[in-house]
């Protein structure tokens, strides 16, 4: 009798330890949302105005990096990723883009911005995601010395200084 | 740590100074020598599992008692310290629980032997602390600035859970008084108390807890050592 109980609990044991579910994040999850960026006219502020080549580049340690996405592109709106680590990101907004032997040409003009993270928990799987809030936008470098004013941007206004999602435009730019 | 045994202690004699007196009552009737008494063990699962998982450090201490001829008054109280590693996060659970409820044995004994198939039904209840020690922001369009890897902890102190437990399994004799028992454990989340929007993702005694579900499983490997205390 004694040995049925053995063997029931070898045949469970077993049976368990066997069975471990591993967790994987769907790619339906909300995701860290992008900054999204429409262009307007500045000459009349409710009309899209398309930005001829335009391309974007993300500066870090005085390093140019370009978004993949926004490379010589002729668009009316962007949406381009924030840094996560720090409260602040620098771009490098280019027009009349053209890079030849690494040499970046066209019309520059740099584009800051600032803003403050919030994490929110997703799940055990995708953890934690950021939102961005109190965003602000200069289009000068601060950093630099100098009569603050933009190049080829000539005005900016933040739409929603929330971002949770890329479902609508958070800032325009004019040109 | 003393403390912590000394309360368990009382915990498991609390309800045998209680149930002892209606036993000698009810017992009357029983014509064979039966042992009654109280049955005190520990989870081996766990203190192996403590003793190879660097990640895991568990100890439980179970007992029951005998109340009639098929059922028991049962629990089990334990602290575990578990940390699980996944993509984005790394966290830790921290705290003490305890369960008390019924064992119901199916299974007919001869003379005084006290083997079981049971089904035994518990109500649990954890107080832990549950620490994200170090987490990945997950971005989807990470390629221009990186992955941003964050090293401070969020600490959330003090949750509870509440939960009710269903359990099958086995206790055999292997030596005299000396039991060694198997169990699987399916349970159901009453009420979990969650900080800052956190989802509790792993409870002491509860185990892990999945998204969107109520549900959790768990087993014992225990053995335990009969003191008789009344012969009928």
């Amino acid at each position: 009798m004694k040995i049925h109980f053995y063997i029931y609990l070898i045949i469970s044991f077993s049976l368990l330890v066997t069975c471990e579910k591993d967790d994987i994040c769907a790619e339906t999850t909300p995701t860290t949302p992008q900054l999204v960026i429409t262009f307007k006219d500045a000459n009349n502020i409710n009309e899209s105005k398309a930005v001829e080549s335009l391309a974007v580049y993300a500066i870090e340690n005085n390093e140019l990096i370009l978004i993949e996405t926004i490379n010589g592109i002729n668009t009316d709106s962007i949406a381009i990723p924030l840094r996560n680590d720090i409260g602040i990101s620098n771009f490098k907004f280019y027009k009349n883009h053209s890079q030849v032997d690494g040499v970046i040409e066209g019309d520059e003009n740099h584009i800051y911005i600032d803003y403050n993270t919030v994490q929110i928990f997703i799940s055990r799987a995708c953890g934690f995601i950021n939102n961005y809030i109190d965003l602000s936008v200069l289009n000068y470098d601060p950093n630099i010395f100098g009569t603050p004013a933009g190049n080829w941007i000539s005005g900016y206004e933040v739409i929603n200084p929330i971002l949770e999602n890329e479902n609508q435009a958070h800032v325009n730019i004019f040109h | 740590m003393l403390i912590f045994f000394t309360r368990t202690l009382l915990v498991f004699l609390i309800p045998v100074s209680i149930f002892s007196q209606e036993n000698i009552v009810s017992t009357d009737s029983v014509t064979s020598k039966q042992k009654y008494g109280l049955r005190i063990g520990l989870d081996i699962n766990k203190l192996v599992n403590s003793s190879i998982n660097d990640n895991y450090d568990g100890f439980e201490l179970n007992a029951d008692y005998r109340i009639s001829d098929k059922l028991y008054i049962a629990s089990e109280i334990g602290l575990t310290e578990n940390t699980e590693v996944e993509e984005y996060l790394n966290f830790t659970s921290k705290g003490t629980y305890i369960k008390s409820g019924i064992d119901f044995n199916m299974y007919t004994n001869w003379l005084d032997m006290q083997n079981m198939i049971f089904a035994g039904l518990r109500i649990g209840y954890s107080d832990f602390d549950q620490t994200i020690n170090n987490y990945t922001i997950y971005d989807i369009n990470n390629q221009t600035w990186g992955q941003s890897f964050i090293n401070s902890p969020i600490e959330n102190k003090d949750l509870s859970s509440l939960w009710l437990e269903l359990i099958i399994g086995v206790k055999a004799e292997i030596f005299n008084n000396l039991f060694l028992g198997f169990n699987l454990e399916v349970k159901r989340m009453i009420n979990s108390e969650i900080k800052d929007d956190i989802q509790n993702m792993y409870v002491p005694g509860f185990n892990r807890t999945f998204d969107g579900s109520s549900f959790g499983v768990g087993f014992g490997y225990k053995l335990s050592y009969l003191l008789p205390i009344i012969k009928k």
